[in-house]
């Protein structure tokens, strides 16, 4: 991801994923999305608070990827797809 | 041009533009050129409007385009009619907002596949660049989409 001109805040924390559900989405860091857009797209879908956003974004940034919402396959599907409207590189697979 | 700020939320949950007609002419004219491409169907630029939600499962990924790729036509589409609709308005509804971010990101999108864009890229433009006119385009959209998208993320 990039950002024309912006500070990148220091925080760096593990994401929680829940044992039980059977599928993950994963969003993968591309050199195009701006972080800000990431941040307000993960706000807007997902109903995550500012800070949250701005973790899972930074996931995404500095480890290459994060795991941004679980489920059904059927919500896993859904979830991809309006990542995918927002223009993010999602993709989906069995829980491990 | 870019020393005020392009997009302001309001108090009453809008959003006020105040872009120079120039820009405005360029979200225009690139957002007529995006429709045009959108309707290529193999296009390889638009590889990043349709990534794959499948990538280790051929079978599921067949399914998932063959359901998902027509809405997200669609849904584009509508987006950038609303763009060319609202284009010279003064201020955007948040409906209008979402349309505007969605069309100017994949514009982005569009334009950074083109020029090969990297994480590590110099953001200093070579005038003598044969690339150096779309590498200021480019440049100008980020400047609209982080803008717009300060605006619209406080109206969450």
């Amino acid at each position: 991801m990039t950002s024309p001109q912006v500070a990148e805040p220091n925080i760096d924390e593990d994401i929680v994923v829940e044992p039980d559900t059977p599928w993950v989405v994963l969003v993968w860091n591309d050199p195009i999305n701006l972080m800000s857009y990431v941040t307000m797209v993960f706000q807007k879908l997902f109903g995550y608070s500012l800070e949250k956003a701005t973790e899972l974004m930074l996931d995404v940034h500095n480890k290459g990827r994060a795991v941004v919402s679980t489920g059904t396959r059927e919500k896993a599907e859904a979830d991809v797809a309006r990542l995918h409207e927002h223009g993010l590189w999602a993709t989906m697979q069995k829980d491990n | 041009m870019f020393g005020r700020k392009m997009f302001t939320a309001t108090k009453d949950g809008r959003i006020k533009v105040n872009v120079d007609d120039g820009v405005l002419g360029l979200v225009g004219s690139l957002s007529d050129q995006l429709r045009e491409l959108l309707l290529v169907d193999d296009a390889d630029e638009l590889r990043r409007l349709y990534p794959t939600a499948y990538p280790d499962d051929p079978e599921r990924q067949a399914d998932f385009h063959g359901i998902v790729h027509d809405q997200l036509l669609m849904a584009r589409l509508d987006a950038i009619d609303r763009v060319e609709a609202t284009l010279h308005d003064d201020n955007l509804s948040i409906d209008d907002a979402d349309a505007w971010l969605s069309t100017i990101n994949q514009i982005r999108l569009v334009l950074g596949t083109r020029l090969d864009v990297g994480e590590d890229d110099d953001p200093i433009i070579d005038e003598d660049d044969p690339r150096a006119p779309a590498q200021v385009i480019y440049q100008v959209m980020s400047h609209v989409l982080e803008d717009l998208t300060g605006a619209r993320a406080s109206l969450l």
